[in-house]
């Protein structure tokens, strides 16, 4: 028998599953940025806190489980992939133990129990942000978006430090209350919120716009973010580091969805093309369904779960209780992934039908 | 003392006989094991050369309309040829099987590895000689259209075949993309033909027989020079590709030979391809004649890379020729799981390295492959292991039977028996054949030869 092993890097090009990673990271970058522009620091301490103890998690179960641990192997980087993703999709002013707990679910409980990485069943980001917002509704749930955006743009960092770090959970919701007293800001919904409720209560009537433009002008932040996300996810496309058949699913079932909604039912008022540029739609449908570990391995496998990605997402954003269905949809589709494969393998070279 | 070109075993229904490839005296005859070579035993024979080289007996043809099919089987399988492109197959066989049902003859003129040169070698010196054969093997079995596909990076050879296969009508050249593994039998078929050859089949059932360019060279010699298969081509490389020397070997020279005609010290050696090759330890181990190269190399060219956790990425199977799921097959091979893995397919690998060429987690895919390959055969083995026991058993009877040999004390020693053995069997055992095999001796004999087995294993 032969153990040897070989690798000709002058006849195949092939990028290392490091390097695979840090790609991944420097395309959400923009992304970041545009946060940062929004969010100013806040965003980046979340971030920061969420990486640190991802990292440090996935150190110490290495440890624990005897394997060994280099810094330029692949380990690292998807702890550090995990950490931002999480970081990114928290509430920028939930308090510091927010993070850590969801880092530890994510790191500890979904991928290192299983087996560490390539063998978790579940997406680690998506699965510690589901049970944080579990959990903790009430921190979790806080997430309003224009109301963030004024208060970030006014904080210095001392505040968002002290928000942060020294405030407890019985004064979380009341520091809130007193700053939009103070500020004099009205409270907002998201607009994903706003459609929700919209569609079950016939009274609510806050905005009544159709038209393509004024819905745009309306939701512009949303879109800027979405669209940087955009951005990177069609970076990984042309690096073919990511496949274009789940995104293409979720996108094009969501719009076709939207689009029955928007022209036959009349049930929202928001041009489709704008819903998808909604909530956390596009880093959902480019950075977190297409993570390798947790999806199909056959190209229709890839297709179908796109398609059932993008169903559930609307289902539960039309009649569900959680506005922005990400996590739950991903979570759910995870769970049925070893079926696609079981039943969709490619026709093998020479096998007739 | 052996003449150059005298055979020096004879082999069975799946070895070709074994020539000598000078003339000279055999000095020894041993039993070796080369544990980089799959841990085998190898008879291996000795010839101290005289210097003469002299051939033994040799009869040229010219006129080789005249053969039957039956006499062109046999010469091509007394003369040792097999498949060069690597397979080793016995080309014998092969046109046994293709008997009337083949329309295409193809021609692999397509190099099986990167870094390999051989064929265009030969292809450029012997351009009329392969022609030639072509035609022979079209005559012979009656084939209407001859394919050469070629690589379309060698434009020396492509012009020269192209001028030596003018005045035949029914021969035809083409270029294939020189793209690892085009040179595999299945992908050629697929690139030249669009069709693919249905699973669990060879390419005769599609009606095309594929021969290596060498095989068609080395066939030609057997019939018309009855030269029997002794030298090959083999393309001496360097990894940096800083000279590169294609030559002519007899077929058991030992590699510490060739590397010392041509001044390299203290190396380390591929032999084979770059990418299904093996690293060699003993320098002693001789030319195969399916050997096509030997690899030179530094030591930062084989990387001993650390196995990373797979991401299941797809980038193996985007690869796979085969269209293969290498990442489950991974899988199940890691947990030897042989009912899926046989579910997806692992014996229709055929064993190309291109997937853990491209697998950015440097995991060696082919070596899990091979490993459940090799465990599949073996429980396949255990299954029928009673059916083949008995059959060699019954083999042996006859043998033992037909040369007389017949020890009543070995095969009645049991004392199981012994009741059995007072009627009047025991004075006419070795009298007569037809009552020999006669199913009562049979089981007897069967039941004794059990016992005297479960003997031994409780001994040991």
């Amino acid at each position: 028998m032969n153990y040897r092993y070989t690798k000709i890097s002058d006849i195949y090009f092939c990028r290392s599953t490091n390097n695979i990673m840090l790609l991944v990271i420097l395309s959400i970058l923009p992304g970041i940025i545009v946060e940062f522009y929004y969010f100013r620091v806040a965003i980046l301490i979340q971030i920061f806190l969420s990486v640190f103890s991802s990292i440090i998690f996935e150190i110490i179960f290495l440890k624990l489980r005897k394997k060994i641990l280099k810094f330029n192997s692949c380990d690292i980087s998807s702890a550090m992939l995990t950490g931002i993703l999480l970081g990114l999709s928290l509430p920028i002013f939930s308090p510091w133990w927010i993070s850590i707990i969801g880092s530890f679910f994510a790191i500890v409980v979904a991928k290192q129990l299983y087996g560490g990485l390539g063998n978790n069943v579940f997406n680690p980001a998506m699965s510690g942000y589901a049970i944080l917002l579990v959990s903790f509704p009430v921190v979790m749930t806080n997430w309003t978006f224009q109301n963030n955006l004024g208060f970030a743009s006014v904080l210095n960092f001392k505040d968002v430090i002290s928000i942060i770090f020294f405030t407890n959970l019985e004064d979380y919701y009341g520091t809130f209350l007193k700053f939009f007293e103070m500020s004099n800001f009205m409270t907002q919904v998201t607009p994903l919120e706003q459609i929700r409720i919209r569609n079950k209560s016939v009274v609510f009537n806050v905005d009544s716009f159709t038209s393509f433009l004024d819905s745009i002008c309306f939701y512009r932040h949303w879109i800027i973010i979405n669209f940087s996300f955009l951005i990177g996810g069609l970076f990984l496309l042309i690096k073919r580091i990511i496949c274009w058949r789940i995104p293409f699913g979720i996108l094009s079932v969501l719009f076709v969805f939207y689009s029955i909604d928007f022209f036959y039912f009349g049930s929202t008022k928001i041009f489709p093309l704008v819903q998808l540029f909604l909530g956390s739609t596009m880093i959902g449908a480019f950075y977190i369904a297409t993570d390798p570990v947790t999806t199909s391995v056959t190209k229709l496998g890839r297709i179908i779960l796109g398609f059932f990605i993008g169903i559930l997402i609307w289902v539960i954003r039309s009649f569900g209780g959680y506005p922005d269905a990400i996590s739950f949809s991903i979570l759910l589709s995870n769970s049925i992934v070893p079926l696609i494969d079981y039943y969709t393998p490619p026709r093998i070279y020479g096998k007739v039908k | 003392m052996v003449f150059r070109g005298q055979v020096l075993a004879l082999g069975n229904d799946d070895i070709a006989p074994i020539h000598s490839p000078t003339s000279g005296t055999i000095s020894s005859i041993s039993k070796n094991k080369f544990n980089f070579y799959s841990g085998k035993y190898f008879g291996v024979i000795v010839i101290k050369s005289d210097g003469r080289d002299a051939w033994g007996h040799r009869v040229f043809r010219k006129n080789y309309k005249d053969i039957s099919i039956n006499t062109f089987i046999k010469l091509i399988y007394d003369h040792g040829i097999i498949g060069l492109g690597g397979s080793g197959f016995l080309s014998s066989k092969k046109i046994e099987f293709s008997i009337g049902k083949v329309h295409t003859l193809l021609i692999n003129a397509a190099e099986s590895e990167p870094y390999v040169q051989s064929d265009d070698c030969l292809m450029q010196n012997f351009y009329k000689e392969i022609a030639e054969g072509c035609q022979i093997i079209a005559c012979i079995l009656k084939i209407e259209s001859v394919v050469i596909a070629i690589e379309d990076d060698k434009k020396l050879a492509f012009i020269k075949i192209k001028n030596a296969i003018k005045s035949f009508p029914n021969f035809k050249i083409r270029k294939i993309k020189n793209k690892y593994p085009s040179g595999s039998s299945k992908q050629l078929i697929k690139t030249l033909f669009n069709k693919e050859v249905p699973l669990g089949k060879r390419s005769i059932s599609l009606g095309i027989l594929i021969f290596n360019v060498s095989t068609i060279f080395y066939i030609k010699r057997a019939i018309l020079n009855s030269e029997p298969l002794i030298e090959r081509i083999i393309t001496l490389s360097d990894a940096q590709l800083l000279y590169q020397k294609n030559v002519l070997v007899r077929i058991g020279t030992p590699i510490s030979y060739i590397l010392s005609k041509f001044n390299i010290k203290n190396s380390s050696i591929i032999l084979g391809g770059p990418i299904t090759g093996f690293i060699i330890d003993d320098l002693n181990f001789p030319i195969l004649k399916t050997t096509s190269s030997i690899l030179k190399f530094k030591s930062d060219f084989v990387e001993n890379l650390l196995e990373l956790p797979c991401i299941r990425c797809t980038a193996c199977s985007k690869a796979c020729p085969m269209r293969l799921l290498p990442e489950q097959l991974y899988f199940y091979s890691k947990s030897f799981d042989h009912e899926k893995s046989k579910r997806y397919h692992i014996n229709e690998c055929i064993e190309c390295g291109v997937c853990e060429q491209v697998c950015p987690s440097n995991i060696p895919l082919l070596t899990y492959f091979k490993k459940e390959k090799l465990e599949l055969k073996k429980l396949e083995f255990q299954n029928d292991m009673s059916k083949k026991f008995k059959k060699l058993f019954m083999l042996r009877q006859r043998r033992v039977h037909a040369s007389g040999l017949i020890n009543e004390n070995i095969i009645y020693s049991n004392n199981v028996i012994k009741e059995k053995r007072n009627d009047s069997i025991r004075h006419k055992v070795c009298e007569s054949n037809s009552f020999l095999n006669s199913q009562h001796i049979m089981k007897i004999k069967l039941e004794s030869a059990i016992n005297r087995a479960k003997l031994k294993r409780n001994i040991k």
